[in-house]
């Protein structure tokens, strides 16, 4: 199990914080999703044998989001 | 328009938007897709996406939206059945929470009454007849849960670093409550409660936001009629037969045909046949348009006397007709909302006021040392201060305004137009139909030498009888308002919209163009012509066995009442912009007889609301008009006049309705606007002037209830009262 603190810019409710939440618990390998509206980053830690750190921020970006 | 790869264009119900953010990021992922252009709105839940159909389509792009976390549906015309039940839906629960308000207020109506009359001899104090428990029962539903609607628009006015009117009565009325509440529980029966200001402030100022979202129900209802236009079938022709299919399964490249009479399903291409096609509900034009080989044919338009095969190239969201919905649409949505009068007053004495109060509460406590009296009286201030009428000022008077309107002919739609109306600097005229009536008639005859003009009327409209075209009509009604009884016409033939041919009184007549003349053997002297081409007139000429008789002009006339309406408007300093799709030879002749100065000749459907668009720098535009081409710019306009016997498309793009055929409307509708605001103006200072006088009572420590009833009561019959002076207002005054 590993972390990854993604930056995300673009959030300005909870409402995308629900979302983005939503889209990364989705996704295959990925454990626990903590996004911090404040902040503006995200806080995954996911099985890196399922999916990568760069396959986790091309969902963000699905999302609208800008990740870094 | 472009046939090869014509981009798509497919509109989204979005679901799941929370914030503006959220609209901004659907717009982004769609528009990183290839070959696709995205415009989402956020308050309307929709997106307006263009697609190339070989680089996108429209699986992928719902695949987008739904991996963004939104759901998207694809909107269909039907939908809008669904909104407009909502909306209705909507103002019933509006309506039956005011009832509820006014219900719960009744008793502190009863109260007050008894207070006034009982005050004013000096026994103010003992006149509750409710007790306080229940006055405080009474009171908080419609505090909290009818008037929640107030603090939501006082936060998102406050955080916008701005006071409107729902900041003055969610503070007003608070105060009154929650200062009213500390008594009752303080059990303090040496102090005033205000429950009463509180429960009728939140009542009256529902009332007067549903008197004026009444007019304003059916707004969406404008583009049900654009679409009601285009007919459910249409006549396909596969393997060599005629299929009715349904309009939503025609695809471009399908042949389809149109009988006499037909409104065409889609937009398409003649391959055979001639006819002419009615296009005044796109192009306000009333003459048909001929209609052969290569010439296109729009959605919606009505089919003449012939048939015609045509190949289908423009269908469901690529029609002429589909684009001008977008257009109404469009407008509607982008109009700014008007800032308030009764916003911009709150906007200064909401600061006021708290000043007021906090200069209230520091003066006590300096010079009295005592904290409690201090507080009692500061909050007395922002008690009084809140102005119950001013709910009523505008609507009363908007109420009175629009009534006295329906009496002469000008009913308003949307009050806040009427509010509007008299800051009209440029007004943009329509010419066909609004200037002029709309149906042609012959303005002009001229006879070859030696030919008699009764018997050129007589034979022109006996022949004339069969056809049903408008120039036709034209030359009967000429006939028959010059005394020339026609006779029954035999073996009568109408030619693709050219000309008629056939027997009169067992002559061989030809009545047409002089171009259908000349085909069948006949030229007209260049002499009777050339004069009617001059003066921008549609020639029709007559022969009998061979020989021509003369031509009538035909052209749409100038309405009677057009030129003394146009001056009257001038009067009033309006500057008259005639706008029109006509040739600019005919535009100007009618210029020229309105008396009007200015013109834009040749203005296509689509590109009336840029031309408006163009004279905003000048100041408010209005504009009037008619026909459905006008739909879009009549949207546009900052108010909007929909004229007579105008398509119900104009009339419900249009602010306001005139039922007379008659530009003089437009000046009264001005006037009446001018009116309303004269009385909306002295009512605001009615609703406020009570209570200001009652500050410095409040201030000194002097404020009871009766005097705070008092002022409730008297700005609101001074309102009230105002307004109704307005039905003084009349007709034809400047």
């Amino acid at each position: 199990m590993e972390n990854v603190v993604i930056k995300v810019v673009g959030m300005s409710c909870q409402g995308c914080v629900k979302n983005l939440t939503g889209a990364l618990s989705g996704t295959p390998g990925v454990n626990n999703v903590a996004v911090s509206l404040e902040e503006g980053e995200a806080l995954v830690s996911y099985d890196p044998a399922r999916v990568s750190a760069n396959a986790l921020r091309a969902v963000v970006e699905d999302c609208g989001f800008d990740a870094a | 328009m472009d046939t090869k790869v014509a981009p798509r264009t497919l509109e989204l119900s979005l679901g799941g938007m929370s914030c503006a953010a959220c609209a901004a990021r659907i717009e982004k992922v769609l528009n990183r897709l290839p070959g696709v252009e995205a415009n989402v709105n956020f308050a309307a839940e929709m997106a307006r996406v263009r697609y190339v159909p070989e680089r996108a389509d429209q699986a992928a792009i719902l695949a987008a939206v739904a991996k963004a976390g939104f759901t998207a549906t694809p909107r269909i015309v039907r939908d809008r059945e669904a909104e407009k039940a909502r909306k209705e839906a909507d103002f019933q629960a509006e309506l039956r929470l005011f009832w509820i308000s006014a219900i719960l207020s009744l008793p502190f109506l009863a109260q007050m009454i008894g207070m006034l009359s009982g005050g004013m001899s000096g026994f103010a104090h003992h006149a509750e007849w409710l007790p306080r428990w229940l006055q405080c029962l009474l009171a908080a539903p419609v505090q909290f849960w009818i008037g929640r609607r107030f603090y939501t628009g006082a936060w998102s006015s406050l955080r916008g670093g701005g006071a409107n009117m729902d900041v003055l009565v969610a503070l007003g009325t608070s105060v009154a409550f929650f200062f009213s509440l500390a008594v009752v529980l303080l059990d303090r029966h040496d102090l005033h409660v205000y429950f009463e200001a509180s429960a009728s402030i939140i009542t009256l100022v529902l009332l007067g936001k549903l008197l004026e979202a009444r007019a304003r129900a059916r707004t969406s209802a404008a583009i049900e009629a654009l679409l009601r236009l285009q007919p459910p079938t249409a006549q396909i022709e596969q393997d060599g037969r005629l299929v009715e299919v349904p309009v939503e399964q025609v695809v471009a490249g399908m042949i389809f045909v149109l009988r006499p009479g037909d409104s065409v399903p889609v937009d398409g291409e003649v391959l055979s046949g001639e006819s002419s096609a009615d296009e005044a509900m796109l192009t306000g034009e009333s003459v048909p348009v001929a209609k052969a080989a290569g010439d296109k044919v729009f959605a919606a338009t009505v089919n003449g006397d012939g048939v015609v095969r045509c190949r289908a190239t423009g269908v469901g969201a690529d029609t002429l007709l589909a684009g001008i919905v977008r257009l109404v649409e469009q407008a509607q949505g982008g109009k700014p909302a008007v800032q308030r009068l009764a916003d911009r007053i709150a906007a200064v004495f909401v600061p006021t006021v708290v000043a007021i109060s906090l200069l209230t509460f520091a003066g006590w406590w300096w010079f009295g040392g005592l904290l409690a009296p201090a507080l009692v009286n500061a909050v007395a201030v922002l008690v009084i201060a809140c102005p119950c009428a001013l709910g009523l000022a505008t609507p009363t008077a908007v109420m009175v305004g629009t009534g006295q309107g329906a009496r002469a002919g000008i009913l308003v739609k949307n009050a806040e137009a009427l509010e509007l109306a008299e800051k009209i600097k440029v007004l943009v005229v329509d010419k066909t139909g609004t200037l002029t009536e709309g149906r042609p008639a012959v303005l002009d005859v001229r006879t070859v030498a030696g030919a008699s003009r009764d018997e050129m009327l007589l034979l022109g409209a006996s022949l004339e009888q069969a056809s049903h075209h408008p120039l036709a009509q034209a030359v009967v009604a000429a006939a028959r308002a010059a005394g020339i009884a026609a006779v029954l016409p035999q073996g009568a033939q109408a030619v693709g919209g050219k000309g008629v041919s056939g027997q009169v009184n067992g002559r061989r007549v030809l009545v047409g163009s002089p171009d259908f003349l000349v085909e069948q053997g006949v030229s007209l002297p260049a002499e009777v012509l050339a004069p009617l081409l001059a003066a921008a007139l549609t020639p029709v000429g007559v022969a009998v066995d061979g020989r021509a008789l003369g031509v009538l002009g035909i052209a749409d006339p100038l309405r009677a009442t057009s030129k003394a309406a146009v001056a009257r408007l001038q009067a009033l300093g309006v500057r008259v912009v005639m706008l029109t799709g006509d040739h600019p030879v005919a535009a100007a002749r009618i210029a020229a007889e309105a008396g009007i100065g200015e013109f834009r000749a040749q203005v296509l459907p689509g590109d009336k609301a840029a031309a408006l668009e163009a004279l905003r720098d000048e100041g408010l535009v209005g504009m009037v008009g008619d026909g459905i081409n006008d739909a879009p710019a009549l949207a546009a306009a900052d108010v909007s006049f929909a004229i007579g016997a105008g398509s119900d498309v104009a009339i419900e793009a249009a602010d306001l309705t005139l039922v007379r055929n008659d530009l003089n409307s437009v000046a009264d509708a001005i006037s009446l606007s001018r009116a309303t605001l004269g009385k909306i103006r002295q009512n605001l200072f009615f609703a406020f002037v009570y209570n200001i006088l009652g500050i410095p009572a409040a201030a000194f420590g002097l404020l009871n209830p009766v005097i705070a009833g008092a002022a409730m009561a008297m700005s609101s019959v001074s309102v009230v009262s105002n307004s109704l002076l307005l039905r003084r207002w009349r007709a034809g005054r400047k």
